[in-house]
């Protein structure tokens, strides 16, 4: 990916592959200081648990939503009375506990990876 | 809703009847109809306009000198730059640095939506549903295409998840695809949601602040100055929210697992 980017990002054109491993050891160098000089500034943004569980619950929610929408538009189209409402309802639930799995294991990654630059940091 | 709140506080009896709703009533200032279609200006459109013209001076004008040791105005333009920047560069990584534009301008225009909304008598585009669902099913869609044009029809394994037998795996795709449309309606009612019950809980305690007058409306007033800080906080936190998890979901459709 990286090297995929090199040249359309180096902003120089003219640059040989000399300049490029340059470049490429710069910016190593620049990102290493760049997070030992970081302040924690998004903490307080990530932080806050009324959002967290703010953002699980729309997860939660909007799966049934989702669900149950399908469903909906599946039995006006077909025909075939409550049968895919229930059928995509209970999918649509699956779903929203999946999403509240998948974005749990994103913000407590999040947190570890915040509790570690933290420690290093100090 | 402050000359309501007025004309309630003179007619004593009628306290409850203040309407928290008020605020978000769509007036049409300038009527425009195509093809059937109602395409007024309304207070809705010109808050959007105001927006794009703070935020268009906030950058043009605050860039203007582009002198070394940056001024106050400078120094917001150049925050909120880096702040955006580096917000793509932690989640999506180098790849993401050709969507900075977008996600900029996305950022800039719900964080001036919310924190105009904090302005009094004025209006909170992002607390209807529809403008919030319009941004994110554009997100979502783009964020589609992007996903089909970089990885092909290669994407539809983004719906397979890894190490799952045969037999479930069916019912797990359904499932997989089913969250994955969950995303413009979770992005657009979490962010639509938090601005309108949070406006909404401030008018209502503020028809407590005049109802209970001079004796108990301190209470509810005091309230309402710590909850005003709140709102502000939600205001950046929801624009927060919504430009990472627009990050994330680039960097799924860039990168896929």
């Amino acid at each position: 990916m990286a090297s995929g980017n090199g040249d359309k990002f180096s902003g120089d054109p003219d640059a040989g592959n000399g300049s490029k491993s340059d470049l490429a050891d710069f910016e190593a160098r620049l990102r290493k200081t760049q997070k030992a000089h970081q302040q924690p500034v998004n903490n307080a943004a990530r932080g806050t648990a009324m959002g967290i569980a703010f953002r699980l619950t729309t997860e939660l929610v909007a799966g049934i939503i989702v669900g149950g929408g399908i469903g909906l538009l599946l039995d006006k189209w077909l025909g075939t009375g409550p049968l895919f409402l229930l059928i995509f309802f209970f999918l649509g639930m699956a779903a929203g506990i999946l999403n509240v799995l998948k974005t749990a294991k994103q913000l407590s990654a999040q947190a570890e990876l915040d509790a570690k630059s933290d420690n290093q940091g100090s | 809703m402050s000359e309501q709140v007025a004309a309630h506080a003179a007619a004593p009896s009628g306290g409850l009847a203040i309407d928290p709703m008020h605020q978000f009533h769509i007036n049409t200032i300038y009527p425009i109809h195509i093809g059937g279609y109602d395409v007024s200006f309304t207070n809705s459109s010109l808050w959007m306009v105001l927006v794009a013209l703070a935020i268009t001076f906030l950058t043009v004008a605050g860039m203007g000198k582009r002198s070394l040791v940056p001024g106050r105005f400078q120094s917001v333009a150049e925050l909120s730059y880096e702040f955006v920047s580096n917000m793509l560069r932690d989640n999506v990584g180098d790849a993401g640095k050709r969507f900075f534009p977008f996600v900029f301008t996305l950022f800039m225009f719900v964080l001036f939506c919310n924190m105009g909304g904090m302005l009094p008598y004025s209006f909170t585009v992002t607390s209807h549903i529809i403008v919030t669902f319009g941004l994110a099913l554009f997100i979502f869609l783009g964020v589609t295409i992007i996903g089909f044009a970089v990885h092909g029809l290669h994407f539809f394994h983004f719906f397979v998840p890894k190490g799952v037998p045969a037999a479930l795996l069916p019912l797990l795709v359904v499932i997989e695809v089913i969250s994955y449309l969950t995303r413009p309606i979770s992005l657009s009612v979490r962010l639509f949601a938090n601005m309108m019950a949070g406006h909404t809980m401030l008018k209502v305690f503020a028809g407590f602040v005049i109802a209970m007058g001079w004796m108990g409306g301190f209470l509810p007033l005091a309230f309402m100055v710590a909850f005003t800080g709140l709102e502000i906080l939600v205001a950046f936190l929801q624009a927060y929210v919504f430009a990472i998890l627009t990050c994330i979901y680039l960097n799924d459709a860039l990168h896929m697992h």
